[in-house]
């Protein structure tokens, strides 16, 4: 071991990390840009279905009558396959709801709710020198 | 004109009419009748198939034998034949060995039998010839995996480039042409969708979890390597193998009805159109049917690109995972090199900084999720600005993140751009920015809001006395504190008048207008015969007049004076002063001889006239010094030596003796406390809470000690009230039980004796019940 190689693994460190900031970014605007479009479809959907409820009304011949505008599909958290099948996004948006709206996802979110800080820290937060 | 042999029923009756002629049958003319006659019955027998297949070979066979059965001729069994299925085949393990574990739900699938069972091409003996051929002149062998991979790719495209290919087979692609397009996955074709997605998502190999296991255990290799491989000769082989079957894919496929020339009679076709009329449509309809295809597949591709974006997610979230694992594999190493480097600092990369909190989306936005579809589009545009205004943010935080970079990328600085919050369970954002309060400061809030309170009650109060003297009403405000004596000096309790005046103590400290500290404090004393009522008004020692004598104190404020004019004079405020005594007498119950009791009275302080007594007293004790000594230390046993001494001296009976009387009683003085000893500490003024604040303090604690008891008892009650329901209920439920049974014994035993307990009159009724 030498000076050299701890330098070597320096700048590794640094470009793993440098890696995975661009990933954390990736990531996060994915989830954010699925979760705008699956609202989007879903909101889209709500006459005719979507490929989460089926397309039931889809076959059906009425038309623009008041009847068929009541069988709106509302869609809820539990459609949103898309953006809530990532753990990583389920947390991020029960941050930004724990402040503001009680009761909406949470229910939902709550299945998930194990531990706040397990991916993130993959190091263990003692610091030894 | 009706067949003979159709049946009767089925002949349908027409009128005679003279118009139409009829036929004359002669008995000879019928050839059998009575057997037409069977017939007809026997078609009456419901066979269960349609109309026209009753005329099967088999059935009809079956039909007549069952027919002669009845009619007694004895015939043999017959049975329409049907395959032998009750054979087992011994060898089935062998090739079917894929072990199926059951799940514990229900078994979900919505995969077909071809997107499971993996490549559509199968090899048969010719393909496997030629595969040893060619695999025996290659050092890299070609698996049968992938030769069936190979192959199924050539038939796929030519049968799609070349859909009528048998009309001439000799102009059948070249492999060149074949690579072209077999190399690059066709998106449109769902067999392709793997491929399709290895592409786009840049994942190899890509595999889900209903792809089937490759049957050699190895992974075949990617279409393209295999392509540039073994491509042209498995093509040449393919080839010649396609041209002789003019044309026709070489793996046999289902044969489907040709629509251009119709042949029912061709067994081997597979499906055949069914014929139906077509329902008449409008025209509407028709261009309704049209936009819902087109609306569907809108949305089916607007789900695919979601579900596009969620693969890639999943694969973004694997690197991110893997990164992770190297990043933290590379701080282990990192750490390890720089302590046996004995390198200090340079740490910034080796902990996990506390990631940023996202920047929060307005609640707008879900809001705007939950509303219906209207108000959706009230709130589109609001969205929009929102969404822009979002954008900005996190442009924002992209240069602040490759600020943060850039500052990181010089380690040579060795600054920290992120500061490291100290341990906290909430999150940095949300730790209230107040100073700590402190136990000091709180309990300081507290005393002073009750100071306040006291203060703020003892002006109002004051307000509403205004003109007034209020002596006795004043509750938050005690004239004195009590301090109890020691308590074994009460032995018996029917005393407690008198040790309750033994142990008074009267604090003066801070007593209303009342200065009784000076009428305290002169020292001066009043005599017995002086003092045995102090005006509580003006601090006037009235004298005693003794026909009122246990009435030490006045406090009505008022003297006897005032009371006949009614008023109480403020001019003379300064003159009539509110006083009191201290502490009279010292109390003492003792038992002396023959279980008499006693009650020593004493003065609390000595006034001069009693020192003066005592000291005269000493002149006695002088003279008869020598035998008080003796008789002072025990006074009711007279020594056996006293008759001597008295005889020397002077005769003096002892229990004449002054002086000696006098001295005992110095004696017990002096060894008895003069004052009562001050009561402990109290805890409260320890904490330096005011005496007015603690009679306010124990007057609440009163309050809720009364209160907590009755909340108590109240619960106690409720509790009894309880258990008292739970055992009626109880001793009903026995009581239904006891009579249930009697009632089962009584109903058993019926007719029989009524031995049994005779049932409690309640249950009389019920007994009947249940006897009915």
């Amino acid at each position: 071991m030498s000076q050299q190689d701890y330098e070597r693994l320096k700048k590794k460190l640094k470009d793993a990390l440098n890696r995975k900031k661009d990933i954390d970014r990736e990531v996060a605007k994915l989830e954010e840009d699925i979760f705008n479009k699956e609202t989007a479809y879903l909101s889209e959907g709500a006459q005719h279905g979507n490929i989460i409820k089926g397309f039931e009304n889809f076959t059906k011949t009425t038309t623009s009558t008041s009847s068929s505008r009541g069988k709106k599909i509302q869609f809820t958290d539990e459609d949103r396959i898309f953006s809530l099948s990532s753990a990583t996004y389920v947390r991020h948006l029960k941050k930004i709801n724990s402040g503001q709206m009680q009761g909406s996802l949470n229910p939902l979110l709550a299945q998930y709710d194990d531990d706040d800080d397990e991916s993130e820290e993959s190091t263990p937060r003692k610091r030894r020198t | 004109m009706a067949p003979p042999s159709s049946a009767g029923a089925r002949f349908r009756q027409r009128k005679i009419s003279v118009k139409q002629t009829l036929q004359v049958w002669k008995q000879r003319d019928i050839p059998d009748l009575e057997l037409a006659e069977q017939q007809r019955d026997l078609q009456q027998i419901e066979t269960g198939v349609e109309k026209g297949e009753e005329e099967e070979h088999h059935l009809q066979k079956v039909i007549n034998a069952s027919a002669a059965k009845i009619q007694g001729r004895k015939v043999e069994q017959v049975y329409i034949p049907t395959p032998d299925a009750s054979k087992v085949w011994a060898d089935a393990d062998k090739y079917y060995k894929d072990e199926f574990v059951p799940p514990a739900s229900y078994i979900k699938f919505s995969a077909t039998v071809e997107d499971v069972s993996g490549c559509p091409y199968c090899m048969d003996e010719e393909d496997e010839k030629f595969l040893e051929k060619m695999n025996s002149t290659l050092d890299n062998k070609c698996t049968e995996d992938e030769f069936e991979m190979i192959a199924h790719r050539f038939e796929s495209v030519v049968n799609e480039k070349q859909p009528f290919l048998s009309m001439d087979p000799q102009q059948i692609l070249s492999f060149k042409e074949i690579v072209e397009v077999a190399v690059v996955p066709d998106k449109s074709d769902p067999a392709d969708v793997a491929r399709t997605l290895e592409n786009q998502l840049n994942i190899h190999p890509f595999k889900t979890l209903l792809d089937a296991k490759p049957t050699s255990g190895k992974q075949p290799r990617p279409l393209k390597v295999l392509f540039d491989m073994f491509g042209r000769k498995i093509y040449e082989h393919w080839k010649a193998r396609r041209i002789a079957r003019n044309g026709k894919p070489v793996f046999p496929t289902l044969r489907f009805e040709d629509p251009s020339h119709k042949d029912d009679n061709d067994p081997y076709v597979c499906f055949r159109r069914r014929e139906f009329r077509q329902a008449r449509k409008t025209r509407r309809t028709d261009t309704q049917g049209a936009e819902r295809l087109a609306m569907f597949y809108k949305d089916l591709k607007h789900a695919r690109n979601i579900l596009f974006m969620v693969a890639e997610r999943e694969v973004r979230r694997l690197e991110q995972l893997k990164t992770d694992k190297e990043i933290f594999n590379l701080r282990c190493e990192t750490k390890k090199v720089k302590r046996e480097l004995g390198i200090k600092g340079e740490e910034e990369d080796l902990i996990t900084h506390k990631k940023k909190r996202p920047p929060l989306p307005d609640p707008e936005f879900f809001r705007a999720q939950q509303m219906s579809e209207k108000e959706r589009l009230l709130t589109k545009e609001r969205r929009k600005q929102q969404l822009e205004k979002e954008k900005l943010v996190a442009s924002q935080r992209q240069k602040y993140q490759k600020g943060g970079a850039y500052s990181q990328a010089q380690p040579g600085q060795g600054a920290n751009p992120v500061a490291v919050q100290p341990y906290v369970k909430l999150p940095s954002s949300r730790i209230p920015d107040l100073d700590l309060t402190t136990v000091n400061a709180v309990l300081q809030d507290k005393l002073e809001g009750i100071k306040k309170a006291v203060s703020d009650k003892l002006v109002k109060r004051r307000a509403q006395d205004e003109g007034w003297v209020n002596f006795t009403d004043d509750p938050y405000n005690p004239f004195f504190q009590i301090a109890s004596n020691e308590d074994e000096a009460l032995k018996e309790r029917s005393h407690l008048p008198y040790s309750s005046i033994a142990s008074s103590m009267y604090e003066v400290e801070s007593s209303r207008e009342a200065e009784f500290s000076s009428l305290l404090n002169s020292h001066k004393h009043y005599t017995d015969d002086e003092i045995v009522k102090i005006n509580a008004a003006d601090g006037e020692v009235v004298k005693n007049d003794r026909n009122n004598l246990p009435e030490f104190y006045d406090l009505t404020g008022q003297d006897r004076d005032y009371e006949d004019t009614g008023f109480y004079n403020p001019n003379n405020a300064n003159q009539h002063k509110l006083t009191v005594s201290e502490v009279l007498y010292k109390l003492r119950k003792r038992v002396g001889r023959y279980g008499r009791m006693w009650i020593d009275r004493k003065r609390v302080r000595d006034d001069p006239g009693f020192e003066e007594y005592l000291n005269a007293s000493d002149d006695e004790i002088e003279l008869e010094s020598d035998n008080g000594d003796e008789e002072s230390k025990d006074e009711p046993v007279t020594p056996p030596e006293n008759g001597e001494l008295a005889s020397r001296k002077r005769h003096i009976n002892v229990y004449d003796s002054q002086s000696d009387a006098k001295r005992r009683l110095k004696s017990r003085f002096m060894f008895d406390s003069d004052l009562p000893p001050y009561s402990p500490l109290d805890p409260s003024k320890l904490n330096q809470i005011g005496s007015q604040t603690q009679a306010i303090r124990f007057g609440c604690m009163l309050l809720t000690k009364a209160y907590d008891s009755i909340h108590h008892i109240r619960q106690k009650q409720i509790e009894a009230h309880q258990q008292r329901l739970l055992q009626q209920q109880q001793r009903m439920l026995q009581q239904k039980q006891k009579q249930l049974a009697n009632g089962s014994a009584e109903a058993n035993g019926a007719n029989g004796s009524t031995k049994s307990a005779s049932p409690a009159p309640g249950s009389a009724g019920e007994m009947k019940k249940l006897k009915s």
